[in-house]
């Protein structure tokens, strides 16, 4: 599309915009709406998956090393659990004794004379945290470790964390069905906006028609139009998902002192990607179902 | 040239507005179709502008065949034409130089040629001191003159005017006849014009194509009576 065509159709879609704002501005308000309703499900679910991992009930298991263990044969567990299958050798995590309890100090420093109790003993025991990468085959991968001489002790919460990432599945159920509500009432809700806004102009259509305007020229602008809408209601709900995660969510959820919250930065960039993409896509589709019939003439 | 051959249009409702129509018209002619209502000269023009297809028959418009015209060419075949009506079909909340241009951007002209065109258009019509005032803000005739000048603009090869003077008064009847006669001779353009006004068309000696009952009553060229009963006689 030529520079100046693509700035004629703009210019004539915000114009139609601003002529049909009636329509444009409660199209937008339930745009924003159905959006905020995907993308708070969708906090839900990255909040249970966040305090999971907080508990440790990420799909990993950690298992600690004998004490009398040398170095040398806890690099060599290493290696073979880096050669077990379901495991995701890449980001298997050595904490060492010491750095365990170092981390027991900081968790616990307003207690610090606990530790003086130690008199320089650590009680604690080397450990890998082993993150797995199917639940299915678990209990193989539990027996296997089992079977490693020097390991002590395996830890995992396999019932539990079986019990949340049901829970989670849900969760990815519920946003599925709410996905496909935002797009069957975003699209209804363009194809009535764009469907006016043709009415609104139907003279003004029937001599660009008479005039030689193909149907592409005809529907381009109006088609832009239910873009528009999709990308200002997808912006403006993506701050008005800050607003209410941080201001309403958090006050909420800040009584149980027991549940994280998962810090919006951290999910931000695809809640925005998300809602710009559905917001565009649902104008797209639409203003090009209500001119359908003028891009087939 | 145009050509209608032997063209029948008959409506879902069983109506037959058009019955074995032949006619031609050479390039460059000025011609002017009459008749009754409900004679078929607005179907004709419906037909030949492409916005009705015929039922039997053909209609062929510079070699092109229009009962074969794929729908995708109909754009591109309307901008050969330059379609005048009785009730201007202007764009209100533009100005006289946007309506003008509106045809240009249709076309996808740059910018510069819109300019120049626009200019000499609304030169020709005599509305360029005009250029900038809202549509509704001039008169009718005025307003004819400027569905005339968006209609040349594209320079297309064939001028369809229907009822161009039925909305006016008679001194500006006269000015957009001229108008029209002058792009016909000046530019070298065909120029078809339908109307039911006798003495416009008894004024003119021009071709004048009587139809009534949806077939050709008589075809008569550069003759200024016109026999056509319950036609332009009425």
């Amino acid at each position: 599309m030529k520079s100046y065509r693509f700035a004629y159709f703009l210019k004539e879609a915000l114009k139609g915009l601003w002529r049909n704002k009636n329509y444009g501005i409660p199209t937008i308000i339930v745009f924003i709406l159905c959006l905020l309703l995907v993308g708070s499900s969708y906090l839900i679910y990255e909040n249970v998956d966040y305090n999971m991992n907080s508990l440790g009930l990420a799909k990993e298991i950690t298992i600690f090393i004998d004490s009398a263990t040398t170095d040398e044969q806890v690099e060599a567990i290493g290696e073979r659990i880096a050669a077990l299958d379901n495991v995701d050798a890449e980001h298997i995590v050595y904490i060492s004794k010491e750095e365990a309890l170092a981390e027991e100090a900081d968790k616990y420093a307003q207690y610090g004379d606990l530790l003086q109790v130690l008199d320089g003993d650590n009680p604690l025991r080397d450990s890998f945290v082993i993150p797995y990468e199917s639940n299915e085959g678990v209990s193989t991968l539990v027996y296997q470790l089992n079977q490693i001489e020097d390991v002590a002790k395996i830890n995992n919460r396999l019932d539990l964390a079986g019990n949340i990432e049901s829970i989670k599945s849900g969760i990815l159920f519920v946003i599925l069905g709410f996905i496909i509500m935002l797009v069957a009432i975003c699209v209804f809700f363009i194809v009535n906006t764009i469907g006016l806004a043709v009415m609104a102009r139907a003279d003004e259509i029937l001599i660009m028609r008479y005039i030689g305007a193909t149907g592409w020229f005809v529907a381009l602008p109006f088609i832009f139009e239910g873009v528009i809408i999709g990308l200002v209601s997808s912006i403006l709900a993506y701050f008005a998902q800050i607003f209410v995660y941080n201001h309403i969510a958090v006050a909420i959820v800040g009584n149980f002192s027991i549940i994280n919250i998962c810090p919006f930065e951290l999910v931000g960039n695809t809640i925005l990607l998300g809602f710009v993409v559905s917001g565009v896509l649902c104008g797209a589709i639409g203003s090009f179902i209500s001119m359908k019939k003028y891009l087939k003439a | 040239m145009i050509e209608f051959k032997n063209v029948t249009k008959r409506y879902p409702n069983g109506t037959v507005a058009l019955n074995g129509i032949d006619l031609k018209i050479e390039d460059g002619e000025f011609v002017f179709i009459v008749g009754g209502n409900g004679s078929g000269k607005t179907t004709l023009t419906r037909l030949l502008i492409k916005e009705e297809d015929i039922t039997d028959g053909e209609i062929e418009v510079n070699g092109e065949k229009l009962s074969k015209m794929r729908p995708w060419r109909v754009p591109y075949y309307r901008r050969t034409l330059g379609m005048i009506f009785q009730d201007f079909k202007l764009l209100e909340q533009k100005t006289v130089s946007e309506n003008v241009t509106f045809a240009m951007d249709v076309v996808g002209k740059s910018k510069k040629a819109k300019e120049l065109n626009a200019k000499t258009a609304l030169e020709l019509v005599k509305l360029l001191e005009k250029a900038h005032c809202k549509t509704h803000e001039i008169s009718g005739g005025e307003r004819q003159k400027l569905a005339i000048a968006r209609a040349i603009v594209n320079e297309p090869k064939l001028i369809i005017a229907d009822e161009p003077t039925g909305n006016i008064d008679p001194a500006m009847t006269r000015s957009i006849m001229e108008l029209l006669i002058k792009i016909n001779k000046q530019f070298d353009r065909t120029v078809i014009v339908i109307t039911h006004e006798e003495q416009l068309v008894k004024y003119y000696k021009k071709r004048v194509i009587c139809i009534e009952d949806g077939k050709v009553k008589s075809d008569e060229g550069g003759r200024a009576s016109v026999s056509c009963d319950g036609g332009a006689n009425e």
